[in-house]
């Protein structure tokens, strides 16, 4: 064996992983080598210091409160407090509050708009109905009604952010 | 891995949420330790302790080998710790190394010299260690913590960290240089 093949399995000579035939032929090339014994003992001494750094052990009280702050972000029920034996997914608490709430305010929000839009389109048709000129068209505050009605029908059929839905309002009304 | 903790892998993974309960108590030192060698600091060793579990327990679809349990989750650690490191050196995060908790040694003797003198030498040396692994960038700095501290075959960190071995056996050839020249 060169003493390249040798370094290459001086790690694993030290670890004693090596099979007892590779074994035997790096002792063999240790013992006549010189070169090669003075990097085994390097390489034993460092890996000697390197053990030698342990990790301070922080003690009960913080493996007990790590396993809480992992618990609590994964498998806690949260009006119980302790550990569940279903995943969150399957249980029936976590599908109403994760989903089917979320899903009844949508729906209502949804309603609302629809039925305040319904509202908006009848009194714009009742007042054409009348024969009133838009000028003479009932209601305290004329502007502010088409505006809200607008708005509504906007935000709710148009993609994109509040502040462009905005905006598109503004360039409706037109300049000031 | 043995029989008992092959099952409760299994078992966490059909959702079951005692056997999650159980892989942290069993493997939850083993990360915390190495995230301490590698970051320095209680602090940043809970963070990534932490992480790699809820990590593990929300990624636990991916796993598809139970065998691999051990090196998912450690891989997942050393991955959080990696991007803590460099997060540090980008400056992104304050560092204060001397976060410990509240009577706390920072290092441990192996050696109980019970001379004051011997024992304040070793102590400097462990320091000088310390920094030295500091020093190393953080590929390497995991490969020698894993190898050298925490006893982990070459075929073991290619799999946590995902490379060949032959980068390992080199990452950990630079690194002993670098450790040489620096203690």
């Amino acid at each position: 064996m060169t003493c390249r093949q040798t370094q290459d399995h001086l790690d694993d000579y030290l670890r004693g992983t090596l099979d007892f035939e590779q074994t035997d032929v790096i002792k063999k090339h240790l013992e006549v080598c010189s070169e090669c014994r003075g990097i085994l003992e390097r390489e034993n001494a460092l890996i000697d210091i390197l053990k030698s750094v342990g990790t301070p052990d922080p003690g009960e009280i913080y493996w007990d409160r790590l396993d809480n702050s992992i618990f609590a972000r994964t498998i806690l029920d949260e009006n119980t407090g302790e550990i569940t034996d279903k995943p969150k997914s399957n249980n029936p608490v976590y599908v109403i509050s994760r989903y089917l709430i979320p899903l009844a305010a949508s729906i209502l929000l949804l309603l609302g708009s629809l039925y305040y839009s319904n509202f908006k389109s009848d009194s714009v048709y009742l007042a054409a109905q009348s024969g009133d000129s838009a000028e003479n068209f009932s209601g305290p505050d004329r502007q502010s009604d088409i505006e809200s009605y607008l708005f509504v029908t906007i935000v709710s059929t148009t993609p994109g952010s509040l502040g462009k839905q905005l905006a598109l309002l503004d360039n409706m009304r037109g300049p000031k | 891995m043995n029989n008992e903790v092959r099952d409760l892998v299994k078992s966490f993974i059909n959702g079951d949420h005692k056997a999650f309960a159980e892989l942290v108590g069993r493997f939850k030192k083993r990360v915390y330790s190495v995230a301490y060698q590698m970051l320095g600091n209680h602090l940043d060793a809970d963070e990534v302790t932490q992480e790699a579990f809820v990590r593990v327990y929300h990624r636990r679809d991916q796993l598809k080998n139970i065998d691999y349990f051990a090196s998912f989750l450690m891989r997942i650690a050393t991955n959080y710790a990696i991007d803590l490191i460099r997060w540090k050196q980008k400056g992104f995060i304050s560092i204060d190394n001397d976060q410990e908790t509240p009577g706390s040694v920072s290092i441990e003797l192996t050696d109980n010299s019970e001379r004051p003198d011997q024992q304040f030498e070793n102590k400097a040396l462990l320091d000088r260690i310390n920094e030295a692994v500091k020093e190393l960038p953080p590929r390497q700095r995991v490969t020698v913590i894993l190898h050298d501290i925490e006893g982990y075959s070459k075929r073991e960190i290619a799999v946590i960290l995902q490379c060949p071995q032959a980068t390992v056996r080199s990452n950990l050839h630079i690194a002993r240089m670098k450790l040489r020249k620096l203690l």
